[in-house]
């Protein structure tokens, strides 16, 4: 096992005194092989006779000699090479996240310059939380409540089940169903949120997507009383944000043309989890962040 | 003119000057910093055999080459 604790400056820096020294070595070569043509070749360098030249013993020595320091050389090159490879791995490996041997999605570092980084902040900051918190519980009591309607007017002894069901739980669910009625509010709090955020950023694609959500949300409201007006409202809510979605996966592909090959080629076990799970291709796969 | 002691001489001083500063420079690689273990002794040895010992045996192949007059 290798234990390397060099900073990778120290390494580039040895490593670039090295390739210095590799190229003084080209005088002396350069001295050697002119030595050995012009014993060999003497008329071609017009040598008059008394002139000193190398031995046939000594022209083979040079030669030989020459052969050497180039092996030398490129065996030095492809050390330091070598050392320089496994500084890059040391620093590759510093750089992943805690946690990113099991969900692969921090192998993508800086360094790789492959997808935009996920940082557990993004994951774990309690605003971001509760913001998507509020957002999906709203959406999913928005497809219950639109539910519940729809069963009103065209199956009415489940929706009747349902009431019954619902009188019969304990005081608490009263209550939360109060609370219940705040939630839709709270979902188009949570797309004012974006809009302010997408606003200040200048965002414009933002700006449409959540001004879109807003507008949605406010003319799904005021046809619900028709029910019919407010499933389609409901109905073109999912789309909307469904194909929002797609959108923004589609343009980080065409962004990162190479980067979905070198993600699975780096975390191939996670292409089967994405496989049986395609939502986690959003959280620990390559369209996370 | 031909070929001079002096020239050999230089060359083969070249190489060893060459190959005691690539010497120092590994040698102040390992120091630098906590760099050990079984791949960090296989750099110095393989360094060593594929490296210094070549250089040197170069040297010492060019100090051991003899000039004689040329004779036409």
């Amino acid at each position: 096992m290798t234990k390397i604790g060099l900073s990778p400056e120290t390494v580039r820096g040895h490593a670039t005194s090295i390739e210095n020294q590799l190229g003084l070595l080209d005088h002396a070569q350069q001295s050697l092989q002119t030595a050995g043509l012009m014993s060999a070749n003497p008329l071609n360098y017009l040598l008059s006779p008394g002139a000193l030249v190398l031995s046939p013993w000594s022209i083979t020595q040079t030669s030989m000699a020459n052969v050497e320091i180039a092996l030398a050389r490129a065996s030095a090159r492809e050390l330091v090479q070598k050392l320089l490879y496994e500084v890059g791995a040391q620093e590759f490996a510093s750089s992943a996240l805690d946690g990113s041997y099991e969900t692969g999605y921090a192998w993508r570092t800086d360094d790789a310059k492959k997808i935009p980084d996920l940082e557990p902040g993004d994951l774990f900051n309690p605003l971001n939380f509760a913001k998507n918190l509020v957002d999906n519980v709203s959406t999913l009591y928005g497809l219950g409540e639109t539910a519940l309607l729809a069963a009103k007017r065209w199956a009415e002894p489940v929706f009747n089940d349902f009431k019954a069901w619902w009188k019969a739980l304990p005081p608490w669910a009263g209550k939360l169903s109060k609370f219940g009625k705040a939630i839709p509010i709270l979902g188009s709090a949570v797309s004012l949120i974006d809009l302010g955020i997408a606003i200040s950023e200048g965002d414009v694609p933002g700006i449409i997507q959540h001004g879109g959500s807003i507008v949605i949300d406010i003319v799904t409201a005021a046809l619900a009383p028709t029910l019919v007006g407010g499933l389609i409202g409901a109905g073109v809510g999912i789309l909307w944000d469904a194909g929002w979605e797609i959108a923004d996966d589609v343009q980080v592909m065409i962004e990162n043309p190479t980067a979905m090959y070198e993600y699975y080629q780096e975390v191939p076990w996670m292409a089967p989890i994405h496989a049986l799970a395609p939502i986690t291709v959003e959280i620990w796969g390559p369209l996370a962040g | 003119m031909g070929l001079s002691n002096i020239a050999l001489s230089s060359a083969a001083a070249e190489i060893r000057a060459a190959e005691q500063i690539l010497t120092s420079v590994v040698a102040q690689l390992q120091q630098a910093g906590t760099w050990s273990g079984a791949d960090a002794d296989r750099f110095q040895r393989e360094w060593h055999d594929l490296v210094t010992s070549r250089l040197q045996s170069a040297a010492g192949r060019v100090e051991s080459c003899s000039l004689i007059p040329l004779v036409i």
